[in-house]
């Protein structure tokens, strides 16, 4: 399997974060495709191919999901709640990505079907680490859904 | 102000309420007395009516008594008087022959003392039984001479005195004896013993100390049922109720009685016909019936003025029931009001928790995210443009990613300083020996390096949230674990005791870097450190977290350590701790 085949999508509202968070990528020899959307209704646009990724093909769907919790307009519990009860993006790994370690995120993300639940260190070593992490488990070592 | 005004209220209404109570107990009292002073006067009246009519009952019947008597002495003197036999013989003369007849007389009826005849001048011609020396005696004088020659109808006299022996009291029955054509040829008189003749009386019961006496048409009296054996005779004439007799009234009276000197009741009857008047009389005091209205009324009174106190009892008790349970009502209000208050700050502390959760996750979050932006790019900086940085740039930034991470650590322990404050809690008997050794184990992790001899007692158990007291156990080991590092053989152990009452208090104790006693009071306070933070990292926050949580369970906390010789903390769970799980509630 072409590993840099499978495509990243990045939902991130900050653009700092979105910087270390490609960073930490590249740091990690992670080449993949990274599309990147910066609130929870162009998530799910993209997701389900509608509004301004109307003309996204619906069958390249993104590998992995890196989910932040706190979006403008919809946040990332309700992206990761319509993600799960759509046919299509149902299975599709979500990992959420977040600042917050409140127990009420992390029981709201499990119960909603997330596949992993990571916290943004402040130490950025310690955070390019977890993305090398993320990206070899989901990227390298998780058989993903059948299409 | 307005602390007086309710003060002027409170009296206000205290004083409505007391004569409230007053005027109820004045009326109650006054209808009481006015029934009681009512039944007085019916009572007295009636006991007193039905005394005099008793006493007056009396006089009548005596007086009709002696009337009857009277009649038949009379009815016996004239039957005597009128024998054709009899007349004859005194019409001729024959006074011996004529007594003859009669010489039974004095056996055959008792209350006869002697009987004699006189011719119509009163002149004594025969008697029986005979004595001597009276015959030929002029009796004119007498009082029933004078009686039966006034009309020559039968006579009853006066009481007297006999004049011969026995002196006792007679008097006599006076009828004259008439020829066949109706002239006056002598006079029959029986004597008769007033004694005797009045036996009767004694049968007639006149009540305790109650007397009947007999007044004659003289206005002398003729006997007393009280001294009936005494003779003499007593002139009451001048009295005024032997005035009423002799002019043939009756009635009832009390008043004063001259002769016994005390308030008596006082009846009196003439006896129809013959002059004479019967007096019934009894000392008032003695009188039965006004003994008997005197403890009547007695009794009616205590019995009124027994009502009158369970009246005013009752009163007081009813005004006392009625102020316990304004004070019950206002205690329940009060409680209301308490409770109400309660549930609003329960409210409000709900609302300052939402609050300070909505804070909390700002801070995890927002504050998290720029120090996440100038650590990375830091970083960044470090590698890419390393060539053109100095050592002294990159020491900059190196410590400026260090402030940062720092800072990380800082915003990590106060959010869980704040979520063990507002953490709902589950209190459950837990395996702390197990959550001890765990924490242990996480340590070693961190630190395999680190060779600290640690000891933790088996078998301790706690009731506590578990998560909480994880977050305890972690931050005391994880400070015992620290303090030891500059430790040779660092021992660390864990156990617990109980106290003096019975309740187990769990330690942690370490030999390593330990504190100053004087600063103990330092230890629990949020961002209070006694070491420097290039000696021993940290942020000063964990104990205040552990004395949070402790706190929340009800227990105690606190610390003994000496510098350079470790440290022991103690802490307990309150009160919960002690009851067996069968007891606890749900």
């Amino acid at each position: 399997m072409n590993m840099n085949a499978l495509s990243i999508l990045l939902v991130e509202d900050n653009p700092d974060d979105e910087e270390l968070t490609l960073r930490a990528l590249r740091q990690n020899n992670i080449m993949n495709k990274v599309d990147v959307v910066r609130d929870g209704v162009e998530a799910l646009d993209y997701l389900f191919c509608q509004g301004a990724h109307k003309t996204r093909n619906p069958s390249q769907k993104p590998a992995i999901v890196m989910l932040d919790l706190k979006l403008p307009k919809v946040d990332g519990l309700e992206v990761l709640r319509r993600l799960r009860s759509n046919e299509s993006t149902r299975l599709m790994p979500v990992v959420i990505l977040t600042s917050s370690k409140e127990e009420q995120d992390l029981i709201t993300g499990y119960s909603l079907g997330a596949n992993s639940y990571i916290r943004k260190p402040v130490d950025f070593k310690q955070f390019v680490s977890a993305v090398g992490q993320i990206g070899l488990y989901w990227l390298v070592l998780n058989e993903p859904p059948p299409k | 102000m307005i602390a007086l005004a309710k003060l002027r209220d409170i009296g206000e209404s205290l004083i409505a309420r007391a004569s409230i109570r007053w005027l109820a107990l004045l009326l109650v009292s006054a209808a009481v007395i006015a029934t009681a002073a009512n039944s007085y006067r019916e009572i007295d009246k009636e006991l007193t009516e039905m005394t005099l009519s008793r006493r007056e009952t009396i006089a009548q019947i005596a007086a009709i008594m002696l009337a009857e008597k009277f009649g038949r002495v009379m009815d016996v003197a004239v039957s005597l008087a009128t024998r054709v036999r009899f007349s004859e013989l005194v019409t001729q003369g024959q006074w011996t022959e004529a007594v003859k007849i009669m010489k039974n007389v004095p056996q055959d009826f008792p209350h006869v003392e002697r009987l004699f005849l006189t011719d119509a001048k009163g002149i004594l011609k025969a008697d029986v039984p005979a004595l001597s020396g009276v015959r030929g005696t002029n009796f004119s004088f007498r009082e029933w001479y004078r009686g039966v020659s006034w009309d020559w109808r039968p006579y009853v006299s006066p009481v007297y005195m006999r004049t011969a022996a026995p002196r006792i009291n007679v008097f006599a029955v006076a009828v004259p004896i008439r020829n066949a054509t109706g002239g006056v040829v002598g006079i029959l008189v029986l004597q008769i013993r007033v004694q005797s003749l009045l036996e009767w009386i004694n049968t007639i019961d006149t009540g305790r100390k109650g007397f009947v006496y007999l007044i004659d048409s003289k206005g002398q009296m003729a006997f007393h049922s009280r001294d009936r054996d005494r003779s003499g005779i007593t002139d009451l004439s001048g009295t005024p109720v032997a005035k009423k007799l002799l002019r043939g009234e009756h009635g009832v009276e009390t008043g004063l009685d001259p002769v016994e000197n005390e308030e008596s009741i006082v009846a009196y009857a003439p006896v129809p016909g013959y002059g004479w008047g019967v007096v019934s009389q009894q000392p008032l005091r003695a009188s039965l019936a006004f003994a008997t209205k005197e403890a009547q009324l007695r009794r009616l009174l205590t019995g009124y003025g027994f009502i009158l106190v369970l009246c005013v009892t009752a009163i007081f008790m009813v005004s006392r029931i009625a102020g316990e349970r304004k004070r019950a009502e206002d205690g329940r209000r009060m409680k209301a009001k308490l409770e109400r208050r309660v549930a609003e700050r329960t409210h409000q502390l709900d609302a300052a928790n939402k609050e300070l959760e909505a804070f909390s996750y700002s801070v995890s979050h927002d504050l998290r995210a720029p120090l996440r932006s100038i650590d990375g790019f830091g970083q960044a900086l470090l590698e890419d443009c390393a060539d053109r940085l100095d050592d002294q740039g990159r020491q900059y930034l190196q410590r400026i990613r260090n402030a940062t991470q720092r800072m990380g650590v800082l915003i990590d322990d106060l959010l869980m300083l704040s979520r063990v404050t507002r953490a709902e809690m589950r209190r459950e008997t837990m395996d702390l020996t197990q959550v001890a050794q765990s924490a242990i184990i996480g340590l070693e992790i961190i630190e395999p390096n680190r060779k600290v001899e640690c000891q933790v007692q088996t078998g301790m158990v706690a009731d506590g949230d578990p998560r909480l007291i994880r977050i305890v156990l972690e931050n005391l080991l994880g400070n015992a674990w620290k303090f030891t590092q500059r430790t040779d053989l660092a021992r660390i152990e864990v156990g617990s005791h109980t106290d003096d009452t019975g309740a187990p208090v769990y330690y942690v104790h370490d030999n390593g870097a330990g504190f100053d006693m004087t600063y103990a009071d330092k230890l629990f306070g949020a961002f209070q450190r006694l070491h420097a933070a290039s000696e021993f990292p940290g942020t000063g926050i964990g104990l205040a977290t552990v004395q949070r949580i402790i706190h929340r369970h009800g227990g105690r906390v606190w610390a003994k350590g000496e510098t350079g010789k470790g440290a022991s903390f103690y802490f307990t769970l309150g009160s919960f701790t002690r009851s067996t799980p069968q007891e606890n509630p749900a």
